[in-house]
């Protein structure tokens, strides 16, 4: 076996093949907003690339297991075939877009952080190699479904080899994630979104979100919750109400009860 | 927040029927509207209660007020764009006595009459309904499955939110302290914040309404009555399908959506008092109806009781209406533990009386005056 | 009805000094108790104590406890106290003064007593991070509890998150039980406890990482590590997160008083910083604003062993004085011998928070 055919077999493209062809040169050159390039050259069937183009230059299947075929005097570059193929095989390449050694890239992306417009990632090729850099310019979700698609700038001479980016930053946690109350789930950030919205005793947090009224009544978060509420409102902290306590201070089975206390 | 010096309507109590009101005011056009709340918008009868809402009545006023709010809520977080944690799990009305069934009968008759599909149903069919409900001891069952709960806590800030959206100020810890009235019109409301000169007062205080009533001088034959409730540690959901009611086996026990089971009841003697108390003996006395009537909720365990208050009438009726001796002076009151319920569609009723001066359902029959002349509605169907 | 003359709801150091100080002058105590084992927080204490001879300096915790357990032996067995251990108060219902408890968790019971002293003790505090909720994340009493009550080590390396005396006690107990401590993490300048506690660790190589605060339990069904944050005195990170390796997380960032029942009870109650949260106000005899309850030790206010042990005599003084008995010489006598060695015991540097604690929650007498 040849090392191509090892490469194509682990999944990376070596050639052209059908199914996996580059746009004519030319019109690939002057066409504004770009054209698309669809990288699927086994028989599956799967069709969504042709079913989600709204100007029919991904050709219509005779059978559902065929290959992709493009009509590119019909591609406008719209992108959504990216954002809709399952195997975030098609891309959308700009060759207009910016200076002479410019070009911008519509990419599929389903990975957490999400990049931001401003921010420099890492190109990567077929192999997962960082090839270049390369700039985010705009950042949609065309189908509201979570796929995203990532417009990136990239040096010309990359385009051909660019295939997915990375972003450096590792997905940060967010303080307001934090869970507060365990009983009933409750985060930080939720408790805060409604102490600004005015909800700022634990009478009206408790009603809102349920906050200490699972089993433990409030003994892990009340003060938690308390504390955030003055830092929030600056009211000090012995000022702020502590809601009203009630029994039982641990629960109790209704079988146990029922029985009655006098004994 | 900065203080309101003039209103176009002041609502007093920041209760259910408060935002209701207030919501509905707003959404037919009324501007500058205030809702005073003496402590926290909920904090009342509302955020105490057992949260059932049912078209299961026994005269037709309170039939076409449930229906009709039924109808209101199947829609209302769309409305007000928060979800009100709506639970159409049905009522199941358990009957224990041969006359008790021949009432629930009686009414299904009525509410059948007017459009509401309740159906008796059978012990083996209530099983199917409530999976581990014991009940063979009892007669007779029916049955409404549009009937359920809703959280009483998201709904009233859901209303809260939605009037805010439409401009309606909310001022809590801001008690009204006088009512004040010229020539038989009200021109404003004293608070514990200050005063606001205001040509229309609502009076939706809940079991402080006679009070408020009274600083308008206006008599209102209401009481207070402390009623208790138990809620359990979540579970997995279905150990209560239904909502569990009856009236000679005296309990409402339902499942909140997120496993919780609540159970109230009505004991002989309820303290006519304004405390928010807690007994041993109501916690025992209802962990033995939920136990007795299901039997495996034994081993789940309470995690917490509390109290509020029913704001009764002497026919456990609302007072609906303009005061015949104070201009600009509306109820909304007396709702005798139904109010949380009935909001949607008294909030409705109550903006288009004050507003137009006319309502979509006839609401004359709901006036104080009927206790001087006598003609009480009396509703059979109350725990 | 059950019914007794006082009822001592706690049966740690101050519940047991309350019950046995209530009895030797006659009164007829019950003392309930949550545990299997009576003792509190003192059975697991395998460390010396601090104090005066009255207080058992230099015994340790736990023996301490056995010395107060045969003084109860001869009270139990004149019937003038009754024990009832793994029994937990849940509720106190002030319309009648009864009290509920759940004996394990089958059987429910109510009791009404004439008076009760609240000796319920402390809980520990928690602090928010991140997967703070992972297997692997302890209080500090849980691993005293589980080490040092069953025998059980919670695992090999764990990180310490406080160094106020619980936290470096602690420390050196699971280092006594050949667990290695990865550091010792305090977010303020300087340690919150003996400055003896530390050096005992120091020495033994562990690292006191002031200025530092835990971010987040990294794992995903148990802890394999923690991320540590520099901090600098408004509690703002300095420099980069650290990521250190540990199978154990232990927060010993403090304890506050239990006082639900007090709150359901309806005392007067204050928050006080240098009590560590709400405690009750009372008179100098332990009584509360409810004239049928007395507070002693950490739900009075979180101090140490010692003066829990004192206050606990001064409240089942006081509440069996209430009861008529004893004789006015006699309270005098001891009321006054008490008063001395609390402050005694509250005299020196580290006193000062608690004095300046209890003047705020500090009255005379009530309503005189």
């Amino acid at each position: 076996m040849t090392d191509k055919e090892k490469f194509f077999n682990s999944g990376v493209l070596t050639e052209e093949r059908p199914g996996a062809v580059l746009p004519p040169q030319d019109l690939w050159e002057s066409k504004k907003n770009g054209l698309v390039i669809i990288e699927c050259p086994q028989r599956i069937p799967c069709n969504p690339c042709h079913t989600s183009c709204p100007t029919g230059a991904v050709l219509p299947f005779d059978d559902i297991n065929d290959t992709p075929r493009i009509d590119y005097s019909k591609c406008t570059g719209c992108a959504m075939c990216v954002a809709k193929c399952p195997g975030l095989a098609c891309l959308v390449v700009d060759l207009t877009y910016g200076g002479p050694d410019e070009a911008l890239m519509k990419l599929p992306y389903e990975i957490l952080p999400v990049p931001e417009k401003g921010e420099d990632v890492a190109c990567m090729n077929r192999t997962g190699q960082e090839i270049c850099r390369g700039k985010v310019v705009n950042v949609t979700e065309p189908w509201k479904d979570r796929t995203l698609v990532v417009h990136v700038v990239v040096p010309r001479d990359k385009v051909q080899d660019v295939r997915t980016i990375k972003v450096g930053r590792v997905a940060k946690k967010k303080e307001d994630d934090m869970v507060i109350c365990r009983c009933e789930e409750v985060t930080l950030g939720e408790i805060r979104e409604w102490i600004h919205k005015g909800y700022d005793t634990f009478d009206e947090l408790k009603r809102v979100l349920r906050v200490g009224m699972g089993p433990c009544q409030g003994r892990g978060c009340r003060e938690i919750i308390l504390r955030e509420v003055s830092k929030i409102t600056g009211t000090p902290y012995a000022l702020i109400p502590q809601g009203t306590i009630r029994p039982p201070v641990k629960p109790v089975k209704l079988g146990a009860l029922a029985k009655g206390g006098d004994k | 927040m900065s203080w309101t010096h003039t209103a176009d309507y002041v609502v007093i109590g920041g209760g259910i029927q408060g935002v209701a009101i207030a919501y509905n005011l707003a959404k037919m056009g009324a501007r500058n509207v205030v809702v005073l709340e003496k402590d926290t918008v909920g904090n009342g009868s509302t955020g105490r209660c057992g949260a059932g809402i049912r078209a299961q009545w026994g005269t037709e006023m309170n039939c076409r007020l449930g229906i009709a709010s039924l109808e209101i809520f199947e829609q209302l977080s769309d409305e007000l764009g928060m979800d009100v944690g709506l639970n159409q799990c049905g009522y199941l009305m358990v009957a224990y006595k041969d006359s008790e069934f021949a009432t629930l009968k009686h009414s299904m008759a009525l509410q059948n009459s007017m459009g509401i599909k309740t159906r008796v149903v059978s012990l083996k069919e209530a099983c199917e309904i409530c999976p581990g409900l014991a009940a063979e001891d009892a007669v007779g069952f029916t049955f409404h499955d549009r009937d359920g709960h809703a959280d009483p806590f998201l709904t009233t800030f859901a209303y809260q939110e939605a009037a805010r959206r439409l401009g309606v100020v909310f001022h809590k810890f801001t008690e009204c302290t006088g009512v004040k009235v010229e020539g038989g019109k009200v021109v404003g409301v004293s608070t514990t914040k200050g005063d606001i000169a205001t040509p229309v007062v609502i009076n939706a205080a809940g079991p402080y309404a006679q009070f408020i009533a009274k600083m308008a001088g206006v008599e209102l034959p209401n009481y207070s009555e402390r009623h208790e409730i138990v809620i359990t540690e979540p579970v997995e959901f279905g150990v209560c399908p239904p909502m569990l009611m009856s009236f000679t086996g005296n309990f409402y026990i339902q499942q909140r959506p997120h496993g919780s089971i609540i159970g109230g009841c009505s004991p002989e003697g309820h303290p006519e008092d304004f405390g928010n108390g807690h007994t041993w003996a109501f916690a025992e006395l209802m962990a033995q109806k939920i136990t007795k009537v299901l039997p495996r909720a034994k081993g789940i365990r309470l995690v917490r009781q509390w109290s509020g208050l029913y704001e009764m009438t002497p026919d456990r009726q609302p007072i609906l209406g303009e005061a015949d001796e104070v201009k600009g002076f509306f109820l909304s009151t007396g709702f005798s533990g139904h109010g949380f319920m009935l909001a949607p569609e008294t909030g409705v009723l109550m903006a288009e009386l004050i507003l137009k001066g006319e309502t979509h359902l006839p609401i004359g029959m709901l006036h104080y005056r009927r206790f001087a002349s006598g003609e009480l509605i009396n509703e059979p169907a109350v725990v | 009805m059950r019914e007794t003359e006082i009822l001592v709801i706690g049966g740690g150091p101050a519940g047991l000094s309350a019950a046995l100080e209530a009895a030797s002058l006659g009164a007829e105590v019950t003392l309930l108790d949550s545990d299997l084992k009576l003792g509190g927080q003192l059975i697991k204490q395998t460390h010396k104590f601090f104090g005066s001879k009255e207080e058992h300096a230099g015994t340790r915790g736990l023996l301490i406890a056995d010395l107060l357990f045969r003084e109860l032996e001869d009270y139990k067995s004149q019937g003038k106290i009754k024990v009832l251990s793994n029994c937990t108060a849940t509720g106190y219902y002030k319309e009648d003064g009864v009290v509920s408890y759940v004996v394990g968790e089958d059987e429910y019971v109510r009791i009404r007593p004439r008076k009760i002293v609240m000796a319920t003790g402390a809980q520990e505090r928690l602090i928010p991070f991140h997967n703070n909720d992972l297997p692997g994340v302890y209080g500090a009493g849980a691993i005293q509890t589980l080490m040092n009550v069953y025998g059980v080590t919670p695992g090999q390396r764990v990180l310490m998150v406080g160094a106020g005396n619980i936290g470096l006690i602690v420390s050196y107990q699971l280092m006594q039980a050949g667990v290695e401590i990865v550091a010792i993490l305090e977010a303020l300048s300087k340690i919150g406890g003996y400055w003896v506690h530390a050096a005992k660790v120091r020495r033994m190589g562990v690292p006191i990482l002031l200025n530092h605060t835990i971010k987040e339990a990294l794992g995903t069904d148990v802890v394999t590590g923690a991320v540590i944050q520099e901090v600098d005195s408004k509690f703002q990170p300095v420099g980069d997160p650290q990521r250190v390796d540990c199978d154990v997380i232990c927060l010993a960032v403090g304890l506050t008083p239990t006082c639900e029942m007090l709150w359901q009870a309806g005392c007067e109650m204050k928050f006080v910083p240098q009590l560590c949260g709400y405690v009750a106000k009372r008179d100098s005899l332990m009584r509360t604003s409810h004239p049928d309850i007395w507070v002693a030790g950490d739900a009075a206010g979180i101090e140490e062993a010692s003066s829990a042990m004192v206050e606990g005599r001064v409240a089942g003084l006081a509440a069996a004085a209430a009861l008529n008995y004893g004789t006015p010489e006699v309270l005098k006598e001891r009321s006054t011998m008490y008063h001395k060695r609390l402050s005694d015991l509250r005299a020196g540097e580290v006193g000062e928070k608690i004095r300046e604690g209890l003047c705020q929650v500090c009255c005379e007498c009530w309503g005189a």
